[in-house]
């Protein structure tokens, strides 16, 4: 029966997602829902590191980027095919966790963030300054659109709707792939390492090794969003390098809601669909956008994913406790207590805050 | 111009941008001091201060200069209170994320409206301190305004040591970073302090900001890049210690006046980067020791 509940709305989003290229004639959201899966993946690999191990790094563009620029320059410059851009791009971006990892995963809190920062800031200026290899700041050009076939010569996703199926394929995939590494051995050795790393250390899990795999695993699932996104632009410049996309990978986490694996797909469209929805606002519109980003961290803590988790857990709760007692607990009563509920805790706050004031004034006086 | 007065002149240069990073860093530590919490917009508050300049001398040709920075200065210690009371006090007990969070919004919001006050390509604030040249020893060029900034932010400093040394807040405001518990036991208002903490960094960040202005084009997008200096800043000198941050924003700003001068400028941001990783991987805790406290 839980089974049943969860398969059903699963299935009628997939049936969505795969006919959405065909009901809505629009190519410029079409356009928006490929930027969205794309995102998504890299939202996954950055929740995996945020979410599941509990390190907030601000460097995860940089694994992004990397691969982008791996794949580009071997399939634009060198002209070796997509298929093995993508290889080349999760194991530029794997090695490259790797190297930095030792180092930056033995430091905590806040140094932690300055390493990523560092390794963020040094691979963007290199994409800069090299410019003799990348292109420098006028972007690495002419990326071919992936191909399916052998060498250079075949199928391609030349096109905004083919391309469309190939970001879901690679997201659905992540999202299985992610969801099985976190109900394994491994994720909870993860979750373990997050909740708290000494008692897992005297439980004989590493946290070193943990937050390695989780490091590396996110940096190559970066790497393939990266890989993603490079074909479908056909080219790269150092802004992808930017603090920008740092923020808004935060943001569709956190946003979507932390640890959660739905979490980063629906901060995608978030990322995407509010500055659309906000287009009236004109020149307000990215100051709006990110009063609306502090009105959600402060009043929905766990993300959006999150408060729907929440609402449904206290339902049931209500729900079980009113059919004990032999009353209806049909949704408009539920409604109606929540109501109630609501109305009361404004009124508690109003007296916090009044009593909060008399007791200032009286300090004062 | 000699190699040895290049050097010079990249010296001189060097400690002015120093001073101005020492005054960002300044706050950024105390912050983390104090609130112990990546304050994100801080160099945004450093980029209004130097708007706030330019917009000061721009409403009335009565104001001058020192009048105008005492305007911004106080318009953004203000505004570092409302950030503090909108983005940090409702968060303040989930965990060092979520205000790192809401200063990335608030810091958006600043500079959004920033670009929607001041559009266009930057701006220049003009000042007869910025014309007057003076060479003190060689070929060395020297303007007025280089020489004030320098002075006027050591000045600040030997305040802010002298105010947290003597005065009563400021013995309360160490106080509340060593312990916030005993602090809190011992009758100081940890509330108080984390806001006067705010209204300072933001006060000092504000007064870089309203130097540097006759020095460089002001753009809006100025705070993100200055955050970062304030970071490596407050990596170098050690989290939370006030002199180890003048020490190192000084070593910066020379480390970076230095390569852009002698190597190449397009190198200095992969130099300086690389130089963090190198001091992160070799003394994890900062080059001048991890000794918390301010």
């Amino acid at each position: 029966m839980a089974k049943a509940r969860q398969t059903l709305p699963t299935l009628v989003l997939l049936s969505i997602a795969f006919a959405l290229p065909h009901i809505w004639d629009s190519p410029y959201y079409i356009h928006l829902m490929v930027l969205v899966w794309i995102y998504a993946i890299f939202g996954i690999s950055y929740n995996l590191y945020l979410g599941f191990l509990g390190g907030f790094s601000m460097g995860q563009p940089a694994f992004f980027g990397l691969g982008g620029y791996a794949t580009g320059l071997v399939t634009a410059k060198l002209d070796w095919p997509t298929g093995v851009g993508l290889l080349v791009a999760i194991g530029v971006a794997g090695v490259a966790a790797f190297l930095i990892g030792f180092p930056a995963l033995r430091l905590k809190g806040a140094y932690f963030v300055l390493m990523t920062i560092a390794l963020l800031g040094i691979i963007g200026n290199l994409s800069n300054t090299l410019y003799k290899i990348t292109g420098g700041s006028s972007g690495l050009r002419d990326i071919p659109a992936p191909i399916i076939g052998i060498g250079n010569t075949g199928w391609a996703f030349d096109k905004t709707n083919y391309f469309y199926y190939l970001a879901l394929g690679f997201l659905i995939v992540t999202y299985l792939l992610v969801q099985w590494l976190i109900s394994s051995r491994i994720g909870r050795g993860f979750v373990a390492v997050r909740d708290n790393e000494d008692l897992a250390n005297s439980l004989g899990i590493n946290p070193f090794r943990y937050k390695m795999i989780g490091f590396v695993t996110a940096a190559c699932i970066s790497a393939v969003a990266g890989w993603l996104y490079a074909h479908y632009v056909h080219i790269l410049d150092p802004t992808i390098f930017q603090f920008n996309l740092v923020f808004d990978v935060i943001f569709m986490v956190v946003l979507g809601g932390t640890g959660t694996l739905p979490g980063p797909v629906i901060g995608a469209f978030i990322v995407w669909f509010v500055p659309e929805l906000l287009r009236m606002a004109q020149e307000w519109r990215m100051f709006s956008f990110a009063l609306f980003m502090l009105a959600m961290i402060i009043f929905m803590p766990m993300g959006l994913w999150g408060f729907v988790k929440l609402q449904q857990y206290h339902y049931q709760e209500w729900k079980a406790m009113r059919l004990a007692e032999g009353l209806s607990a049909g949704l408009p009563s539920y409604l109606m207590y929540l109501g109630k509920e609501y109305l009361g805790k404004v009124t508690d706050f109003i007296n916090d805050v009044r009593t909060k004031f008399r007791r200032d004034s009286e300090q004062k006086g | 111009m000699s190699q040895f007065d290049l050097v010079m002149q990249q010296i001189v240069n060097g400690l002015v941008l120093g001073s101005v990073y020492v005054l960002i860093a300044v706050g950024f530590t105390l912050c983390l001091g104090v609130l112990k919490l990546i304050n994100v917009a801080q160099g945004h508050f450093y980029m209004l201060g130097a708007f706030l300049t330019y917009q000061a001398l721009e409403w009335s040709t009565g104001i001058n200069y020192p009048m105008a920075i005492v305007i911004s200065v106080i318009i953004v210690s203000f505004a570092g209170l409302v950030v503090h009371y909108v983005g940090i006090w409702p968060v303040q007990h989930r965990g060092q994320i979520a205000p790192i969070l809401t200063t990335i919004a608030l810091a958006f919001m600043i500079e959004n409206i920033a670009i929607i006050m001041w559009p266009g390509s930057g701006r220049n604030i003009e000042t007869s301190l910025s014309t007057r040249s003076r060479n003190p020893f060689g070929q060395v060029h020297v303007t007025d305004q280089r020489i004030m900034t320098f002075i006027a932010a050591m000045c600040l400093m030997a305040f802010l040591y002298l105010f947290l040394q003597r005065t009563k807040a400021g013995k309360a405001m160490r106080a509340t970073t060593q312990n916030q518990v005993s602090a809190s036991l011992m009758g100081i208002n940890p509330e108080y302090m984390r806001a006067m903490a705010m209204v300072l960094s933001a006060l000092l960040a504000a007064a870089g900001g309203a130097f540097i202005g006759p020095l460089f084009t002001i753009v809006p997008n100025m705070g993100l890049s200055a955050l970062f200096k304030a970071m490596i800043v407050v990596l170098i000198g050690g989290m939370g210690n006030i002199p180890g941050a003048v020490v190192g924003g000084l070593l910066l700003g020379l480390m970076e006046a230095l390569i852009g001068g002698l190597w190449s400028a397009a190198w200095v941001n992969v130099a300086v980067f690389g130089i963090i990783i190198g001091i992160l991987i070799v003394r994890p805790t900062g080059l001048l020791g991890s000794k918390g406290g301010i």
